[in-house]
C-alpha cells in the first residue's frame, strides 16, 4: 500500500522536477544578463589598458562605463574614465586616470543594457609594483673578444617622469648567449641612468653572440626583456669602419680647398706675383689725365658778391623778409658762402656767372660749381693773383646779362677765383672798405656761431641769421627768378635757418 | 642535554645575527631586500581591498619632501623612525582586521629586524651625525603628524576592518617611498 503511494508521489516529484529543469533550460538566454567579467589589466611602462569580457551574448547593444577610485587619494566617490564613458569597446586606456604611480587604484566596469545596469567585480591595481618595465632599446658594437652593450631605458607614459624618476634605481640583467645556445651568461647590475653601457668581456672571437636586456625595480620585478640582438665578435676592424675616416678627411680637405680658393679669388692671398701689365699702366695714366682737364674747365668769374651780399646782409639785418621783396630778383642769386658741414660735396659756391672760357661759352644761366675745397681754392688763389684786374660783373637773373657780361669779360683765358681773395663791398663805395671773401668764407664756416662776424668789416653783416644754407633751394630760386614770393619764402626760410 | 643544546644553538644564532647586523656597508642593499620582503608579506596577509570600504577612506598626506632628503645619515635616522612608527601601528588592536596571522607576525618580525639593524649601524656612526637643518626638522614634524593622523583615524573607526584595510594600503605606499629613499643611499 505504502509502496504504491510512494511510487506515484516520487513519480510526481520526478515529473515536476524534470519539467522545471526543462523549462528553465528552455528559457531564452536574453533574459539572463551578466555583468562584465574577467577584468584584466595590461600595463607596460605605466600605460594601463583594462579589458573585460561581456557578461552575456545579447542582441541588444550594451554600453560600458569604467569607473575608478584612487584609494590613497582624497576622493571617495567613483570617477568615470572620460575616454571610456558609454563605450561599446571591451577595453579602456586608464593611463591618464592612473596618474599617481604610488597609489593603489580600483576599477569597476558598469554595463548598461537597455535599462539594466550591472557592475562588475572590483579590480585592484597598483601601478608602482605591477606595471611591466621595458623592453629597453639595445645597441651592440663588437670588439675582438667583447661586446659593448648600450642600453636606453624606455620612456614612460606618465607625464614628465622617466623610469629613473619613479624608481631611482633599476636592476638590469644582460643575457648573452652564443648563437648555438651552448653557453648563456646572465650579467646583473644596477643603474641610475637613462642610458648606460656595459662591456661584456671574455668572449670568444669570431663567434656569433645574441644579447637580450631586461630591467626591473626592487619592488617591481615585472619586466619585459628586449628582443634578441646578435653580433659576431670580430678580430679585425670592419672595412666599413675605415671608410668613414677617409670620407671625413676628404670632406675636410675639400672645405679647406674651397676656403683657400675663395681667399685667392678675393685677392687676399696671391699665389703668383705678376707684373702689372703695360696696358693697364697706360689706362691708369689715361684715367688720371682724364680728370685733369676738369678743374681747368671750372671757370669762375668775378662775382658781384658784394652786391648781393650786401643786400643779403641788409636783408638779414632787417630780420624780415618782406622788405626785400623788391630786391627779389637779385636775391634770388645768392652766394653760398657757408659750407654745409654735412655735405662736402655740396660745399660749392653757386655763382651765377658768365662763363668765358676756352670751353664753349654758356649763355644759359649755367650755374657752375665753384668748389670751395682747399685744393681748388688754392688754384683760385693763384689765378686771381695773376689777374688782379678783374672787371666787375653785374649779375642779373636774366640771361641777357650774360651776353652783356660776356662782352665785358673779354678775357679769353679761364681763371679760377679763390674765394678767399674775393672782396666784398658796396659798388658805390670803394672797394677797400668791403670785406674780403676770405673772412666771409670763414664766417660762413662759423655760421652757426654768432661771434664769427669779427673778420667781416662790412656793415650790417650779421651771420646769426644766416644759418645753414640750402643749396638746392637756392638753385631752384635761380631758375625762377621772377617769382618773388618764392624767393621771399625761401628768404624767410633761409633766414630762419 | 636538550636545554644545553638549545642554549648552544641560541648562542650561535645570536653570534651570527650579531655579526651579520654589523655589516653596515651593505645597509642599503640589505634594506632594499628587507623592505621587499615586508611589502610582500603585507600584500599576502589580506585580500583585495573590500568594495564597501571605499567610502570611509581619507587622504593621508605623506610628506613627499622626505623623498628629497640630502644627508645620508639623517635619512637613515628618518627611515628608522618611520619603521618604528609603522611597527607601533601594527601592534594595535588587530582583532577585527581579519588578516592571516602568520603573515602578520612575519611582517612584524621583519620590521623589527630592519629597525634593529638600522639602530646598530647608526649608533656606530653616531659621531658622524649632522645636526638637523631647518628643512629636515620640518620633514620630521610632518612625518610625525602623518602617523598621528593614521593613529587617530584608527581610533575613530574603532579599529574596524575597513579602517585597517585603508591603513594597510597606506603603509604599502609608505614602504614604497622608503624603498625609494634607501635606493638613493646606495650611491
Amino acid at each position: 500500500m505504502m509502496a504504491v503511494l510512494i511510487g506515484p508521489l516520487s513519480f510526481c516529484q520526478l515529473v515536476y522536477l524534470s519539467t522545471l529543469t526543462t523549462t528553465l533550460f528552455s528559457l531564452p538566454e536574453a533574459s539572463v544578463i551578466n555583468p562584465p567579467q574577467n577584468l584584466t589589466m595590461n600595463s607596460q611602462n605605466f600605460e594601463h589598458i583594462l579589458s573585460w569580457e561581456p557578461g552575456s551574448n545579447t542582441t541588444m547593444p550594451t554600453y560600458y562605463d569604467v569607473m575608478y577610485i584612487g584609494l590613497s587619494g582624497s576622493e571617495n566617490k567613483w570617477k568615470i574614465a572620460k575616454e571610456c564613458s558609454n563605450t561599446t569597446r571591451l577595453f579602456c586606456n586608464l593611463t591618464k586616470e592612473y596618474e599617481e604611480c604610488t597609489y593603489t587604484y580600483i576599477a569597476m566596469v558598469q554595463s548598461i543594457t537597455g535599462h539594466k545596469v550591472l557592475n562588475s567585480s572590483i579590480f585592484q591595481f597598483s601601478p608602482y609594483t605591477t606595471t611591466y618595465l621595458g623592453p629597453p632599446a639595445v645597441n651592440l658594437t663588437a670588439c675582438p673578444t667583447c661586446i659593448n652593450v648600450t642600453v636606453k631605458l624606455p620612456a614612460t607614459y606618465l607625464k614628465g617622469s622617466s623610469l629613473i624618476d619613479i624608481y631611482h634605481k633599476l636592476d638590469y640583467t644582460i643575457t648573452v648567449e652564443s648563437f648555438d645556445r651552448k653557453e648563456k651568461i646572465p650579467i646583473k647590475n644596477e643603474t641610475s641612468e637613462e642610458s648606460f653601457s656595459y662591456v661584456v668581456g671574455s668572449l670568444h672571437s669570431n663567434t656569433n653572440y645574441c644579447v637580450s636586456v631586461a630591467v626591473a625595480a626592487s619592488l617591481n620585478h615585472h619586466s619585459t626583456p628586449s628582443a634578441l640582438k646578435c653580433i659576431i665578435t670580430r678580430s679585425n676592424t670592419q672595412p666599413g669602419y675605415s671608410i668613414i675616416p677617409i670620407i671625413n678627411g676628404g670632406l675636410v680637405s675639400l672645405v679647406i680647398g674651397i676656403f683657400l680658393l675663395g681667399l685667392y679669388k678675393g685677392g687676399f692671398i696671391c699665389l703668383k706675383s705678376k707684373p702689372w701689365p703695360k696696358a693697364l699702366e697706360t689706362t691708369n695714366k689715361l684715367h688720371c689725365s682724364v680728370h685733369e682737364p676738369d678743374p681747368e674747365n671750372v671757370c669762375s668769374v668775378q662775382i658781384i658778391y658784394k652786391e648781393m651780399e650786401k643786400k643779403e646782409w641788409e636783408y638779414s639785418s632787417d630780420d624780415d623778409s618782406e622788405s626785400d621783396s623788391e630786391n627779389s630778383g637779385d636775391y634770388t642769386r645768392r652766394v653760398i658762402l657757408g659750407r654745409d658741414p654735412s655735405s662736402h660735396a655740396k660745399s660749392n659756391t653757386f655763382v651765377h656767372q658768365t662763363i668765358d672760357c676756352t670751353s664753349a661759352e654758356s649763355s644759359s644761366q649755367a650755374t657752375e660749381l665753384l668748389s670751395s675745397d682747399a685744393e681748388n681754392s688754392e688754384e683760385h688763389q693763384s689765378v686771381i693773383r695773376e689777374n688782379e684786374s678783374i672787371s666787375r660783373v653785374f649779375f642779373h637773373p636774366s640771361s641777357e646779362v650774360n651776353s652783356s657780361s660776356t662782352s665785358e669779360l673779354s678775357n679769353s683765358a679761364c681763371f679760377n677765383i679763390n674765394l678767399n681773395t674775393v672782396m666784398l663791398g658796396d659798388p658805390d663805395k670803394t672797394w677797400d672798405d668791403s670785406a674780403t671773401l676770405i673772412s666771409h668764407q670763414k664766417d660762413a664756416v662759423d655760421l652757426q656761431d654768432s661771434s664769427a662776424s669779427d673778420a667781416l668789416e662790412s656793415k650790417n653783416f650779421t651771420n646769426t641769421d644766416v644759418k645753414k644754407p640750402d643749396y638746392h633751394n637756392i638753385s631752384h630760386e635761380w631758375q625762377k627768378p621772377s617769382v618773388s614770393d618764392e624767393s621771399d619764402a625761401s628768404d624767410s626760410e633761409y633766414i630762419r635757418r | 642535554m636538550t636545554t644545553f643544546c638549545l642554549l648552544q644553538i641560541s648562542l650561535v644564532l645570536l653570534c651570527i645575527t650579531k655579526i651579520s647586523t654589523q655589516d653596515c656597508n651593505i645597509l642599503p642593499l640589505l634594506h632594499n631586500k628587507m623592505i621587499q620582503g615586508n611589502l610582500h608579506l603585507l600584500n599576502k596577509m589580506g585580500q583585495q581591498f573590500p568594495e564597501q570600504c571605499q567610502s570611509e577612506k581619507i587622504h593621508f598626506k605623506f610628506p613627499e619632501q622626505f623623498l628629497k632628503l640630502r644627508q645620508k645619515e639623517n635619512a637613515k635616522v628618518e627611515i628608522q623612525e618611520i619603521l618604528q612608527l609603522i611597527f607601533y601601528i601594527f601592534t594595535k588592536n588587530l582583532t577585527l582586521a581579519a588578516w592571516d596571522g602568520r603573515f602578520l607576525e612575519r611582517f612584524q618580525n621583519g620590521l623589527n629586524q630592519q629597525i634593529e639593524h638600522l639602530e646598530a649601524c647608526l649608533t656606530e656612526k653616531m659621531e658622524k651625525k649632522q645636526p638637523y637643518s631647518r628643512s629636515e626638522e620640518i620633514i620630521r614634524l610632518k612625518l610625525k603628524k602623518y602617523f598621528q593622523k593614521i593613529d587617530n583615524f584608527l581610533k575613530d573607526k574603532q579599529y574596524s576592518l575597513c579602517s585597517w584595510e585603508i591603513i594597510r594600503l597606506e603603509m604599502r605606499r609608505c614602504l614604497q617611498f622608503i624603498d625609494k629613499v634607501i635606493g638613493r643611499l646606495r650611491n
